[in-house]
């Protein structure tokens, strides 16, 4: 993948598309470390530090941030896919679709209507994931992003190595923490499928896990849904999933599993 | 004639600029936002209203801890609840903190660079290692009282409706307190970097509105405190705040603007100094008063000044805090835990309302929820202050451009962009 030439280091670019920018303000909170990361490449685009950028015609690294939602979001994800040898979404809205897929589980009309009264030529699609638009090669998962797990899989990458983040639940790293299981305390949390990686940094400010880093591979939905189904309704339970985009993924891996059976 | 900006950098979200002059005279300016709708107001009818904080947070990545301390305040009201004088504290901590990180960075890495005719902030990073390293001290300082406060400095987790679901290691208060000297040191230094340069001599008196604390510089509470061209003031209740501003809908843009009593206004770091300049900490205003500025201040490029003289406040004012809260913090149970708010029901039996507003880095900020006795929002406005301060940055372009008429289309197009960073737009608050 990425050649280390003597005088040319690989080329990396940074795109926004429709989100918070949180993600990219994770890696800019990096400091000194970042630029330290960003010194390995050359910065041929990063709308958040630079005005003029020089666009080169191919780039070794691309990474996206956020969700297509406009036109021009698509126009310029699938030309990015085409320029990049590696495509790298960041982020939940990228990977997951973001809390803005919350609209896809309500009319879309009527939600526009309610924001804007006069009629307006504002895109209004169903949200979807980047991977429905272009290949992806790898997913640094999280709303927003874990700065240390971002800064381990760039270098991975730039070593030529192919990262692959421990297939975990958020249950284990907070059992070792030694959180308070809010599962047990009787809240509606997703720490049992979910990609662990975050340290379970909400449980430690005792947030239940709302599913934003998706599920690990092996997830026991089956198991969680039917711990769940003794105290909530089943709608209950599909709108905590929904918040940070994951019902969707959730519920078909959900279905492929009953299949295989 | 036609001037346009496509894909303004450096900035919070995604904007072009297009502006038309026939024979001289600025017929239009327009800001062209974007940036993708994400219809956060919409999307959030029908959802339980805990979900309200945790989902407006994601409305921007670099203030996210205004909207989610916004958006709680505003449910309190709604729910008549207050929450106990320690959560207050802590609550102003993460906005002082809020408030200096993002001028930090806006200052630093995004304004700064074009007052030295500088495109690329690696390039100003290299030829400025002192002074980066400064911005980036005073920002790791104001992220890390984030984070051990809201559990993460980006989208932070702790504050609930009602208080505080955890409540910081006191330690780590204390560690946060004993940095403050060098930090404010890094801070001083990046006032000396920023009265180096030298801004465009252009004024435009205006309105200006801003928080008005009792007995502090406005940002967490207060009433609305309105400053007119003519130098008359009013006066309004934060809750009034949808009676004078008004939003407007234009179809060429995804982002709403507004107007204050049918005129543009501004708002954020200068309109706050024009109008609490007296209330600023000690060395702040200090520093405010060698620069013999009159009162107004109309040159909105002066905005970035006024960002660097309220990081040695907001310093100030977070040490003060911190001192306070590391040594008296104790162990409370927040007023959500307390009502058993987590049963999702409004405490209050019925449909209720509460608005809200407090002062977000780049100007008041406005939250509104109406919430219906199951819990649920049935209700929801939210005015950031770049669609506050919309109408008057094009009103300032507008009146600024036939000052650069002999400059060549590069050199214009540069300082009209510098005029638009300097007002610090984030595009995706204005687009939510």
């Amino acid at each position: 993948m990425i050649k280390k030439k003597k005088v040319k280091k690989p080329t990396i670019a940074i795109i926004g598309l429709t989100s918070c920018e949180g993600c990219q303000f994770v890696m800019l909170d990096q400091g000194k470390k970042f630029l330290e990361l960003l010194g390995r490449f050359e910065v041929q685009e990063f709308r958040l530090i630079e005005d003029e950028p020089m666009l080169e015609e191919k780039y070794d690294l691309c990474l996206i941030e956020g969700n297509p939602v406009t036109k021009d979001n698509i126009k310029l994800l699938k030309a990015m896919r085409e320029r990049s040898k590696l495509l790298v979404v960041v982020g939940n809205c990228a990977a997951l679709g973001g809390v803005w897929e919350i609209k896809n589980y309500q009319l879309r009309q009527k939600t526009i209507k309610y924001v804007y009264k006069i009629k307006m030529k504002v895109a209004n699609p169903d949200i979807k994931e980047v991977d429905n638009f272009v290949h992806v090669d790898y997913v640094i998962p999280g709303c927003p992003i874990t700065g240390n797990e971002f800064l381990e899989i760039i270098y991975q990458l730039l070593r030529g190595r192919r990262p692959r983040i421990a297939q975990s639940p958020v249950c284990n790293e907070c059992r070792t923490n030694g959180y308070e299981c809010l599962l047990q305390k009787g809240e509606i949390c997703l720490g049992p499928i979910t990609l662990g990686g975050c340290h379970a940094v909400c449980l430690k400010s005792k947030q239940a896990c709302w599913g934003c880093r998706g599920l690990f591979e092996g997830a026991q939905i089956e198991n969680l849904m039917s711990y769940l189904l003794d105290n909530f309704t089943r709608g209950e339970i599909y709108r905590v999933m929904e918040i940070f985009g994951a019902r969707d993924s959730i519920l078909r891996q959900l279905e492929k599993t009953k299949k295989s059976k | 004639m036609k001037i346009q900006i496509n894909h303004i950098g450096k900035m919070e979200g995604h904007s072009d600029f297009i502006a038309e002059i026939l024979r001289g005279d600025v017929r239009s300016a327009k800001l062209m936002t974007t940036e993708g709708a994400r219809l956060i107001e919409g999307i959030l009818i029908g959802r339980r209203y805990i979900e309200a904080p945790i989902i407006t947070a994601r409305i921007c990545g670099i203030c996210p801890v205004v909207h989610k301390i916004s958006s709680i305040k505003a449910i309190e009201n709604a729910f008549a609840i207050k929450p106990s004088l320690q959560a207050v504290k802590l609550r102003k901590l993460l906005l002082s903190a809020q408030i200096i990180h993002s001028h930090a960075l806006h200052l630093f890495f995004l304004s700064l660079p074009d007052f030295f005719d500088i495109t690329n902030d690696l390039k100003f990073v290299k030829e400025h290692q002192k002074e980066t390293h400064c911005a980036i001290a005073v920002r790791e300082w104001a992220l890390k009282i984030i984070k051990v406060i809201g559990g993460r400095a980006v989208h932070p987790i702790a504050c609930e409706v009602g208080g505080f679901k955890v409540l910081p290691d006191k330690d780590e208060l204390k560690n946060l307190v004993n940095q403050y000297e060098n930090i404010l040191r890094n801070a001083l230094c990046l006032i000396n970097l920023v009265i180096k340069i030298k801004l465009p001599k252009f004024r435009r008196p205006t309105t200006y509105m801003a928080l008005s604390g009792k007995d502090e510089y406005g940002y967490y509470s207060g009433e609305l405190k309105i400053l007119n061209a003519d130098g008359s003031i009013k006066i309004i209740k934060a809750e009034n705040f949808t009676k004078n501003i008004k939003e407007i809908e234009e179809p060429y843009r995804a982002a709403k603007s507004a107007k204050l009593d049918g005129k543009p206004f501004m708002v954020g770091a200068l309109a706050r100094i024009n109008i609490n300049h007296g209330q600023l900490n000690h060395l702040a205003k200090g520093i405010l008063k060698g620069w013999k500025w009159k009162f107004p201040q109309c040159n909105p490029f002066y905005n970035i000044w006024a960002q660097a003289v309220e990081i040695v406040h907001f310093v100030e004012e977070s040490k003060k805090l911190l001192d306070d809260l590391a040594k008296n913090l104790k162990e409370e149970t927040s007023q959500g835990e307390k009502l058993k708010l987590i049963s999702d029901a409004n405490p209050r039996g019925r449909d209720t309302f509460g608005a809200d507003a407090v002062e977000a880095p780049r100007g008041t900020l406005y939250h509104a929820y109406g919430i219906n006795k199951d819990g649920l929002i049935k209700e929801c406005q939210i005015i950031t202050p770049t669609v506050s301060f919309l109408k008057n940055l094009e009103e300032d372009i507008a009146a600024y451009i036939p000052e650069l008429s002999r400059l060549s289309d590069e050199k214009r197009s540069r300082k009209i962009r510098a005029l638009i960073r300097a007002y610090d737009p984030c595009i995706s608050c204005a687009t939510h």
